[in-house]
């Protein structure tokens, strides 16, 4: 089905006749909040099913009770006494053998001469076919043309093509087992198969009681005939019933698989944040002891330090102390010592020896001799001199080695601030190791406070319940072939008495429903398997088409029918239970596409995408991703926008991401913007501009 | 029916190629049945399928015995 167009009048917001036209590929239709976006959605709903959102109540419900709301509010405030208000949206569309149809719904409100509105019971409903061909109309009113119309587009399939983004946790859950199945049911068709079956199968008993009442010719043969059906029909129970339990014990056991992978997993999980934390606990406790060695450095060695910084330089003082007195020394400029019997020679003789002058006994030469030979004497002034040098070499030594000893303990501190940096850095390291492992809401506290022994002893319980299901699956599993294998022998006795029967006709409806039967359950495990593998090649791919531009989803679409649920597995095949709100959108929008693509193509029956708001719990780069792909997807699809762009900004319209990919994708050939127009809500209405 | 679904009765047809070539008895009920069923399904209205596939089966059974029975 291909929509042509859209006309809307006197609707909701939309006042007089408005109308959109379409394209075989993508329209995008684009509007602020409140500028009759939904209520474009809704034309399309109420023309094909009489529904539409009733915003009070915030349900989609039949228009019967409240058509007088539908109608656009300026519209009805133009509308005199004794005049009337006619509301209608008409929809043209071509079916896939390009024959034409044209949909209308419509309504009149008059208003009496008293000014009271005269609201009618129906909408009036009209579908016009043209052929492809001969051109012939053919028209059909009312309760015919919603025949025609279900036909067309079956109402159990609209919530899928008539597709509100904001409500699709409520049209497919991934992980509701009944929204899964009714979704592939609606949308597969495989009910007509299931039907068919059905059918088949009921009729085969028929024709079969038939076959066995009527009696035999062969009397023996007949009570053969009875007695082995009715064997037949025992064994078939048991197998059937082995069957169900075999079934049955598969699903408890993959249920305990998943338990004890979870258990498994958990305790994986804890384990390794235990042991993190462990490695964490020993670092910190080596980080705090080289922050003890670090402090103990610096107070022993901060006096000796300072101490030592204090005399830092000193050497070069005592340099020049050193060369200035051996210098002096040299050029003699110090005098030798003078010996003690020389002064004492002097004295005795009453001459200085030095300058040769007399020195009579209490002379004050003679006394100045004679102190030389007392304490102060030259050679003891010389040996403290020598002394004195001997300690400024010893000094000078000492101090030149300062600076060496300065570094070598800043070498050591230096070291060992090193090592506290290194482990900071392990630990930082360990915390965020931790913290990719561990589930949100679980404190470390609590990790170390964990019990893992009875975790394990949990998840030991589970593989010995998975054990046990195991052996009870194989013993199911050797029951029923023995059943079936019984059930063979005795189908094989049964076939030759059908063959010995001389009841010719109802052997051969028997045989017939027999063949009918086994070729349409045949032909529902084929579409079945070719169904669900071809869905969930085609999610896989929507999947990943919408998902590739962001790096934190990844996954692929597993569509589980055993289990009947829709999720994602990593590389390995393990199932991703950690999966982020928007791989979740995208993943149901996958799935549902997937869905419709298959069907449609299956059936050859192309249903229109009309979107309301699809992406709305999408964001960045998923928006685009998701519309490109919904684009790609369908033959024709209709996706109402919500428009995030500054309309009155220039720059932030032209620099705005969805429109440039509407301007930029060859494949977009219609696009429309809507705008409310009108200074207050009484005439306030919407306006189609078209923008492509 | 005014509106017939042509390309569901030539989907069904392409499945039943294999049959057709095989057994054409089977075939002509197969195809009857599942574009009954389908219609039932399109339409919600009770098609008498049962009774219908029941007729089907005896006309063919009636048709292979006929030349017999002369």
């Amino acid at each position: 089905m291909i929509i042509v167009s859209i006309e809307i009048e006197n609707f909701l917001s939309y006042y007089k006749k408005n109308r959109l036209d379409f394209d075989l590929g993508p329209t995008v239709i684009l509007g602020q909040n409140n500028t009759g976006k939904s209520k474009l959605f809704d034309a399309f709903n109420w023309v094909l099913y009489d529904r539409a959102f009733k915003t009070t109540e915030e349900v989609w419900a039949e228009t019967k009770d409240w058509r007088e709301d539908l109608i656009n509010r300026k519209a009805k405030a133009e509308c005199r006494n004794g005049e009337y208000v006619a509301c209608s949206v008409c929809l043209t569309f071509l079916d896939e053998d390009e024959n034409k149809y044209l949909l209308a719904r419509e309504y009149s409100l008059p208003k009496s001469n008293e000014g009271n509105w005269q609201i009618p019971r129906n909408s009036d409903l009209s579908l016009t076919r043209t052929d492809a061909v001969t051109s012939n109309d053919t028209n059909f009113y009312d309760r015919d043309a919603e025949e025609q119309l279900l036909m067309l587009f079956p109402e159990n399939l609209s919530r899928y093509f008539l597709f509100q983004g904001e409500n699709i946790s409520q049209i497919m859950s991934l992980s509701n087992k009944s929204a899964f199945t009714k979704a592939l049911r609606d949308l597969s068709r495989i009910e007509v198969f299931e039907k068919a079956k059905a059918y088949a199968d009921k009729v085969l008993k028929n024709l079969k009681r038939d076959f066995e009442n009527k009696a035999d010719a062969d009397n023996a043969l007949h009570e053969r005939k009875i007695r082995l059906s009715q064997e037949i029909d025992k064994l078939k129970e048991d197998v059937a019933f082995q069957d169900e339990q075999f079934d049955n014990e598969c699903r408890e056991r993959n249920i305990q698989k998943e338990q004890f992978e979870k258990k498994n997993n958990e305790l994986k999980m804890f384990e390794e944040c235990a042991a993190i934390l462990r490695e964490s606990d020993y670092l910190e406790a080596q980080r705090l002891t080289k922050n003890e060695l670090r402090a103990s450095l610096i107070t022993n060695q901060k006096r000796d330090v300072f101490d030592k910084w204090m005399y830092a330089g000193t050497d070069a003082i005592l340099n020049r102390f050193l060369s200035f007195y051996k210098q002096n020394k040299i050029e003699k400029k110090i005098p030798e010592p003078i010996r003690q019997e020389f002064i004492k020679e002097m004295l005795a003789e009453h001459k200085c020896k030095v300058c040769g002058s007399d020195a009579a006994d209490e002379s004050d030469a003679y006394k100045k001799i004679a102190s030389f030979l007392n304490d102060r004497s030259l050679d003891k002034e010389i040996e403290l001199i020598n002394q004195l040098s001997m300690v400024a070499d010893n000094m000078l030594d000492k101090v030149t080695r300062i600076p060496e000893e300065i570094k070598e303990f800043y070498l050591s501190l230096q070291e060992v601030e090193d090592q506290i940096r290194s482990l900071q850095n392990k630990i930082k390291a360990k915390e965020e190791e931790l913290r990719s492992i561990i589930p949100s809401g679980i404190s470390e506290d609590e990790i170390k406070a964990k019990n893992f022994i009875q975790i394990q002893r949990d998840r030991d319980r589970f593989k010995n319940d998975l054990d046990g299901s195991e052996s009870k699956i194989n013993q199911i599993k050797g029951r029923r072939d023995f059943l079936k294998k019984e059930l063979d022998n005795k189908l094989e006795e049964y076939e030759s008495l059908i063959a010995q029967s001389s009841n010719t006709k109802e052997k051969e409806r028997f045989q017939l429903a027999e063949k009918v039967n086994a070729s349409t359950s045949q032909f529902y495990d084929h579409f079945l398997n070719r169904i669900i593998s071809d869905i969930e090649e085609n999610a896989n791919k929507f999947f990943t088409q919408m998902t590739i531009k962001n790096a934190a989803l990844s996954g692929k679409v597993k569509v589980d029918f055993a289990n009947k649920e829709v999720y994602t597995i990593d590389e390995a095949g393990t199932r991703l239970f950690n999966i982020n709100q928007a791989n979740k959108v995208s993943l149901q929008i996958a799935f549902v596409a997937a869905v419709l693509d298959v069907s449609n193509r299956f059936w050859d029956n192309y249903f229109p995408f009309i979107a309301d708001a699809p992406i709305s719990a999408l964001g960045g780069n998923n928006k685009l991703t998701a519309i490109d792909t919904m684009i790609e997807i369908f033959n024709q699809s209709i996706v109402i926008l919500k428009d995030d762009a500054l309309t009155y900004d220039p720059d932030n319209l032209r620099n705005d991401v969805v429109r440039t990919m509407i301007m930029g994708n060859s494949a977009i050939k219609n696009a429309y913007e809507l705008v409310m127009e009108g200074d207050n809500e009484q005439e306030q209405h919407t306006l189609i501009k078209k923008i492509k | 029916m005014a509106i017939k679904n042509s390309d569901v009765m030539r989907q069904i047809e392409m499945m039943l190629k294999g049959i057709k070539e095989k057994d054409l008895q089977q075939y002509t009920i197969i195809k009857e049945l599942l574009s009954e069923v389908y219609l039932e399904y399109n339409t919600g209205r009770n098609r008498n399928v049962e009774r219908k596939l029941t007729d089907l089966i005896d006309a063919e059974v009636s048709f292979k015995l006929k030349p017999t029975q002369q």
